[in-house]
């Protein structure tokens, strides 16, 4: 009887609380819809080639802001997905360079309209051991966010060293803000009171954790100057 | 960009939106290929693989009305529509894809996400491609079911250090537990955990164990597995493989549960769930399991007459715990069953069980004058048999119980045991009609279930002993001797330990389901007498101290 009576209240409370699930369902929604956007934006750009400057530099605005949208979206969901699920993180054996390959042809419109050139350096053979789908919205999200700040160059890199993975993303831009090279801690005050303008960082440095191996886990670093003398973020997956 | 390998390969395409087919073949063309078909449903694509072989196959996953992508793939599969070596490519506008997708019975080759832009096309299929030419000697080895060449092929390409070393790993090591080289698949998988704790790995460990008969061992690293892992789906199949063979049907059924919970639109899994909660008896979590199955699995090969007849006969398995709340869910089962040839081809067998189901329901409701009908029907359908078939026969007594002919169905049974006296299988089936289980396995199990409740009694831990026979007079209805223990238990309960609401409702409820087995010649009506008027005083006095409990809390507020 009595265990009846807990049930009860436990799902009164419950109810209240469905707001975030309710939140998560309409970010899936949405993030579902801009997807559909994207596709069509990308196939309009593809097929009608820009008349003017101007407007080949609208084009370029519009899919920078529509992909920016889609990915903060899916980044919701996915911390949604870190509290709720007990397990998120598929470990496997990957081809590293398959899993950036796939990130660089799939931001390749991008990279046109934006006029960057992006370097790739990585060995095809080398296979390590991680989460494919959320290592690799880790370096599209850099990536993305790398053609807002870069000039006209970019460089992705992938190497084992100390026996972890290190994927590196260089531009020749000025260089990250103070505020941010601290934020890539998650221990950070940038993540206190659910302060979300660094929610990318902060989602980076909470898959790399996701990462551990016996003793040792996951982390993301952030620094300036590199190979072209711009910013330089780094994700290490033990 | 274009390839000329690639215009000899046939490509069909589904998806519901006529712009995604056309933009998705104009990208196909453009890599160079020439033998490009469009559909818009699975049913037309099921129609045209029957028609053409195709090397690679992009279904979207959402296809508006009827299967999915994913059970379209399941569906190809199974009726052998295209061989190992060919491509399913599963597309969705959904990235997180497990969500989706991983909750099936069977994986497809490759996943894309909309939107596709034509350069990540490109990449997947000379990836998809060239791992399909590297592969494809094992494959064909395979298809051939020549599985040591297969074997020798794939430790060939491990030892040549192939770029589809994981693949060729994980195919091996299926391979050799199939072909029974146990200490070979050990030692491969032991290699593999020597570098990294990977997941299949772990579960291949463990079928390792299963196959060297050690269950036990087996099914505590697959509990731990799945505690770190829940939605790693193969370490529930090993996991159900090993509780089958320790015999634990009460320990199966909580781990279908839980894989049917990760992987709510696996029919295959909530089919097994089903039939497993039939056996024990849990008939509300059977119906339940096999109304998904139907309706999950309505248009793919899990849609058969024997689910609707198990649905069935589930339901008439209430009037065996609660006569008053059965009648609510019977009148689906009698539509269901009136209308079953319409919509299958049912063999004999299967005729004769909907009609004595049928019969079986009508009489439980009161409609006598039905029931009849369909009985003479069954038992004329049944004298022209050729066979016997021990699940008609059971049904047969069902039917004879259900309309008051007690005696005569005493006598059918008395002939049955003597017919399958050698026939462990059917005497378990047999069982399920019977005052007390003849079958090695039936005894085997309510001895030990009975055996613990009465030590509960003993020890007066009513509630521990009221879950025991709960548990054993659900497996074992007719078992009467049970119910008796299980009232006994409900009643000490509320004398001893006062009024409990839901005590009393299934004490009564019980009693109402030992009436229609026991008549005033039963040699348990005595105690059935002596415990009812027992449960009359008791249940009196509790609601009495109830009802002064109230009041006395209505007046201090």
């Amino acid at each position: 009887m009595t265990d009846k009576k807990i049930n009860a209240t436990e799902r009164e409370v419950d109810s209240d609380l469905d707001f975030s699930f309710v939140l998560a369902s309409s970010v899936h929604d949405m993030k579902n819809s801009l997807g559909m956007l994207l596709g069509s934006l990308e196939e309009i750009i593809e097929e009608s080639t820009a008349e003017s400057d101007a407007q080949k530099h609208r084009f370029s605005i519009l899919q920078y802001e529509a992909t920016r949208i889609n990915t903060e979206l899916v980044q919701l969901l996915s911390l949604y997905r870190f509290q709720h699920q007990s397990d998120v993180i598929k470990i496997d054996e990957n081809y590293i360079d398959e899993t950036i390959e796939d990130q660089v042809a799939r931001n390749d419109v991008l990279f046109k309209t934006q006029n960057i050139t992006l370097d790739v350096a990585c060995d095809p053979d080398v296979v390590w051991y991680y989460d494919n789908d959320l290592v690799g919205s880790v370096v599209h999200n850099v990536l993305v966010n790398g053609t807002r700040y870069a000039k006209n160059k970019m460089q992705l890199t992938a190497v084992i060293d100390n026996d972890y993975l290190v994927i590196e993303v260089a531009d020749d831009g000025d260089g990250f803000p103070k505020n941010m090279i601290d934020a890539a801690s998650l221990d950070s005050d940038a993540h206190k009171d659910g302060n979300s303008t660094q929610l990318g960082l902060f989602f980076a440095a909470k898959i790399a954790e996701l990462h551990q191996q016996k003793e040792k886990k996951g982390y993301i670093e952030l620094s300036n100057g590199g190979a072209l003398g711009g910013g330089v973020f780094r994700i290490y997956i033990p | 960009m274009e390839s000329t390998e690639y215009a000899g390969l046939r490509v069909l395409i589904i998806d519901d939106f006529p712009n995604f087919r056309t933009a998705l073949a104009k990208n196909m063309h453009t890599l160079g290929f020439r033998h490009i078909n469009s559909v818009s449903s699975g049913s037309e694509a099921l129609s045209i693989c029957r028609k053409n072989h195709y090397d690679i196959i992009f279904s979207d996953y959402n296809l508006g009305n009827g299967k999915n992508g994913q059970q379209l793939l399941e569906e190809i599969r199974y009726l052998k529509l295209c061989k190992l070596s060919d491509l399913f490519v599963l597309i969705s506008a959904d990235t997180s894809r497990d969500v989706v997708m991983a909750s099936y019975d069977c994986e497809p080759n490759d996943y894309l996400t909309k939107p596709i832009t034509g350069k990540t096309l490109e990449q997947r299929i000379r990836r998809l491609l060239a791992k399909r030419q590297e592969l494809s000697p094992v494959y064909t080895a395979i298809d051939d079911a020549n599985l040591d060449k297969a074997i020798r092929l794939l430790e060939e390409l491990l030892n040549a250090n192939s770029r589809y070393s994981v693949d060729c790993q994980k195919l091996l090591g299926d391979l050799y537990l199939q072909q029974n080289k146990y200490e070979l698949a050990e030692d491969l998988y032991k290699t593999v955990l020597s570098s990294r704790e990977l997941d299949w790995a772990k579960v291949g460990l463990a079928n390792v164990e299963l196959a060297y008969g050690q269950y036990g061992i087996a099914a505590s690293s697959l509990d731990v597995i799945i505690d770190d892992h829940p939605s790693y789906l193969k370490a529930y199949d090993s996991l159900s493989d090993a509780c089958v063979s320790l015999g634990d049907n009460d320990r199966l059924q909580k781990v279908l549960e839980k894989a049917a919970l990760a992987s709510p639109m696996s029919i295959g899994r909530q089919k097994t769930l089903a039939d497993i909660c039939l056996v024990n008896g849990d008939v509300a979590s059977a119906i339940k399991a096999y109304k998904k199955t139907i309706k999950y699995g309505a248009n793919s090969h899990y849609d058969n007459v024997d689910n609707h007849l198990n649905l069935a006969r589930a339901i008439t398995k209430i009037y065996d715990e609660d006569v008053d709340s059965a009648s609510g869910a019977t009148l689906d089962a009698i539509h269901l069953l009136n209308n079953i040839d319409s919509k299958y081809e049912v063999s004999d067998a299967q005729k004769i069980q909907a009609t004595l189901l049928n019969s079986q329901i009508n009489a439980l409701n009161g409609n006598k004058k039905v029931s009849n009908d369909l009985f003479n029907q069954a038992q004329k359908l049944m004298s022209q048999a050729e066979e016997r078939d021990v699940e008609v026969e059971v049904e047969h007594v069902n039917a004879l119980i259900a309309s008051g002919k007690n005696s005569e169905s005493k006598d059918v049974i008395d002939e049955m045991l003597i017919y399958y006296k050698n026939n462990q299988p059917a005497l378990e089936k047999i069982d399920f009609l019977l005052e007390e289980p003849v079958s090695i396995k039936g005894k085997k199990t309510i001895g030990t279930i009975n055996k613990k409740g009465i030590d509960y009694y003993k020890s007066k831990d009513f509630e521990k002993s009221i879950e025991y026979f709960h548990k054993a007079q659900k497996k074992y209805p007719r078992y009467i001797g049970l119910k008796l223990n299980f009232v006994q238990a409900l009643i000490s309960s509320i004398k001893d330990d006062g009024y409990n609401k839901d005590y009393i409702e299934k004490t009564r409820s019980t009693f109402k389901v030992i009436e229609r087995y026991v008549s005033p010649k039963n040699d348990k009506y005595p105690r059935y007498k002596q415990l009812n008027s027992m449960f009359h005083q008791a249940a009196q006095q509790a609601e009495y101290q109830e009802r002064t409990r109230i009041n006395k809390e209505k007046q201090h507020d």
